[in-house]
């Protein structure tokens, strides 16, 4: 692994990722770049992800920590906070961010946000509206979701 | 003695009358009576922005980071904050981020720390007072803190509202840690964002910046209430309600609503604008060198035309000119009428205003660029007047002829943005239209006077050099002033019609 320009904070943080997981959480960067992680989170239990495996994508940019990491869901998943694209939206991945928070303060965020959907803060607008118009149907979709594309393959 | 005294009374009450005199004349006269403006430089608002902050520091026993954080938050204006202050002192502390109270040591802007540490940004450990906090139980190296406001400041004046990295800390960020810790030039960035808020986020509606490029000085206005167009020292002309280039004589709504429309369809227009002029009659490409509209072909054509209706100028001397009138073109509502040849029509009569403007613009660039040659040191001003054998001061007339052109090529270019807004079905656009047109031919005349003529007069007198008969350059000089002092006089009347007319919503005045 050569990491020659890399900070030493991300090189730490690094290995505590790869050490010391949280649980339900996967993270580990690519050979070629060292700034970007593949990363695997598991639905938290009690919610209609329980039992997915979610991929996502982690890119630290040049000016980290002082900005944001970027992330992105690979897995489908239908979510009112996260479009089809994969794209997230949670407050410290932007203007919330704190050069204090951490790859694992974030991942850790990510995996509330599935546990807690939040429909008045929408980023997918027909799910958000879903959600609210009929709960019970919507967390059923999700359910569905989870079972054809999360289920680990 | 008593005599004496009843002189001065006399004295005093002629004086009175006069300044009376003054004033009526001066609320007559638009142009006259928005001189009740001054200047004041950055350093003056930093110094009175620094004596509120240092009074409200002292006043409420915080210090100053602390005030500027309560001061901005009430819109700088320290009696709203005192009295806030002293009926809720827990709000305003809250609003900012602070504690309800201050710690046990009282507020403390920054700290250094007193035990070893890891910073939680780099994760490095650090010796007691390498590090430092907002006052808060959040240290960080110094190294970090660089970076960090470095960051905010990089963002713009948002950085007014740095909070301490902690996550969920609310604790300010303010001047002494930024002072104590940022890199120089990011201090100094942030003082100007400072002193910028203390303007623009005040509640003092009668200070601007003045928006020219480059500028850093402020308009202040007496009352603020009747204040239009400011002229700055930097030369820029703007308005000082909406901060947009001066639009006399149409409103600060028509200038934004032209503005926007000029945003999203000016690109196509300038496309169809761009280096599209030939000459209607020998087709030959032209490029406009000079300011006036009145365009002559090369040899062998020397077909004369108006640059901005191709029209003969033949047309444009006498009482036809109606180059400012747009004409709709005269097609029968058939049914085969489609959509886009409605949205074509509209852009071509939006073109139709937007190439005008265009061009009355360009043109009083130009005339500025002219005036600024004239007024140069050794510039156009001296060799004319050494060709004619009058002292430079003796060509003011010159000076005052182009300082119309400009003004009047403004007001000129905002009359098109103000027709192009107007409604057919509601507003007496021919009445408008007349008044541009008539306007606009004087205006054409004395450009032409100015520059064509002037020029030839120099030419006239070169050619003769020495040999100049008696009299001869003293007579063409007369003439030529003569006639440039009546059409300056002709056009100041046309605009101020113009301007009047078209202020006062007028289609009554038709006379």
């Amino acid at each position: 692994m050569a990491h020659s320009n890399l900070p030493r904070r991300i090189i730490k943080e690094t290995q505590r990722l790869l050490s010391e997981p949280a649980p339900g959480i996967s993270a580990s960067p690519t050979e070629e770049n060292m700034r970007y992680f593949n990363v695997m989170i598991l639905g938290p239990s009690q919610s209609p992800y329980e039992g997915g495996v979610f991929k996502l994508e982690l890119f630290l940019p040049e000016e980290y920590p002082m900005a944001p990491p970027k992330v992105r869901f690979l897995t489908k998943i239908y979510h009112p906070n996260i479009d089809k694209l994969g794209r997230i939206c949670l407050d410290i991945l932007k203007d919330k961010w704190s050069p204090a928070l951490q790859i694992r303060t974030v991942l850790l965020s990510i995996q509330a946000l599935l546990s807690a959907p939040n429909p008045d803060d929408p980023l997918a607008d027909n799910v958000a509206k879903h959600w609210k118009s009929n709960e019970t149907e919507a967390v059923e979709t999700a359910k569905e979701w989870t079972r054809l594309y999360a289920s680990g393959e | 003695m008593a005599r004496k005294s009843k002189e001065d009374d006399y004295c005093c009450d002629a004086d009175d009358d006069d300044y009376e005199d003054y004033n009526s004349t001066d609320e007559d006269n638009p142009e006259e009576c928005e001189k009740d403006y001054d200047f004041v430089t950055e350093d003056d608002v930093r110094r009175c922005q620094d004596e509120v902050t240092a009074e409200i520091s002292d006043r409420l026993s915080v210090p100053r980071g602390f005030a500027a954080a309560f001061l901005r938050h009430c819109r700088w204006d320290a009696e709203r904050l005192e009295n806030e202050w002293f009926a809720d002192e827990r709000r305003v502390r809250g609003a900012v981020g602070l504690a309800a109270a201050g710690g046990l040591d009282g507020d403390v802007p920054t700290a250094l720390n007193s035990l070893p540490l890891t910073c939680a940004i780099c994760f490095d450990i650090y010796a007691p007072g390498e590090m430092r906090s907002a006052g808060c139980s959040h240290y960080y190296c110094h190294e970090c803190w660089r970076g960090y406001i470095r960051a905010a400041v990089g963002n713009g004046a948002r950085c007014l509202l740095l909070r301490c990295p902690g996550p969920g800390c609310t604790v300010p960020v303010v001047r002494e840690l930024v002072d104590a810790a940022a890199a120089g030039e990011d201090r100094a960035r942030y003082a100007m964002f400072v002193v910028r808020s203390f303007v623009e986020e005040g509640t003092s509606k009668y200070v601007r910046w003045c928006p020219g490029p480059g500028c850093t000085l402020a308009v202040r206005s007496e009352s603020g209430s009747r204040l239009y167009e400011v002229t700055c020292k930097c030369k820029h002309v703007f308005c000082f309600r909406c901060g947009e280039d001066a639009h006399r004589p149409a409103s600060c709504e028509t200038t934004r609503a032209w503005v926007d429309k000029c945003r999203s369809d000016g690109e196509t227009s300038s496309w169809v604008l761009a280096n599209t002029k030939h000459c209607p009659e020998c087709r030959r490409a032209i490029e406009k060198n000079q300011g006036c509209n009145h365009m002559t072909c090369g040899a062998p054509c020397y077909h004369q035309f108006c640059w901005l209706c191709l029209g003969s100028w033949a047309d444009h001397s006498g009482n036809f000119f109606h180059c400012n009138r747009y004409a709709a073109a005269k097609s029968e509502f058939t049914e085969e009428k489609t959509r886009e040849r409605q949205a074509r029509a509209s852009l071509e009569r939006f073109l139709h205003y937007y190439e005008r403007f265009t061009a009355h613009g360009a043109s009083m660039k130009k005339a500025q660029e002219d005036l600024d040659n004239l007024r140069a040191d050794g510039g156009g001003l001296y060799q004319l007047g050494d060709a004619i054998g009058v002292p430079p001061t003796e060509l003011d007339f010159l000076l005052e002829a182009y300082a119309r052109i400009v003004e009047a090529r403004r007001v000129l270019r905002w009359t098109y943005a103000h027709v192009y807004h107007l409604d057919p079905a509601r507003d007496n656009v021919e009445f408008y239209e007349y008044l541009q047109g008539e306007a606009e031919k004087s205006l054409e005349r004395l450009h032409h006077c100015a520059e064509e003529e002037r020029d030839l007069l120099k030419k006239d007198l070169y050619y003769y050099g020495a040999a100049i008969p008696a009299g001869y350059a003293a007579g063409k000089y007369m003439e030529f002033r003569e006639k440039l002092c009546h059409l300056n006089l002709v056009t100041r009347n046309h605009f101020s019609t113009l301007v009047e007319g078209f202020e006062s919503g007028m289609a009554e005045v038709v006379s």
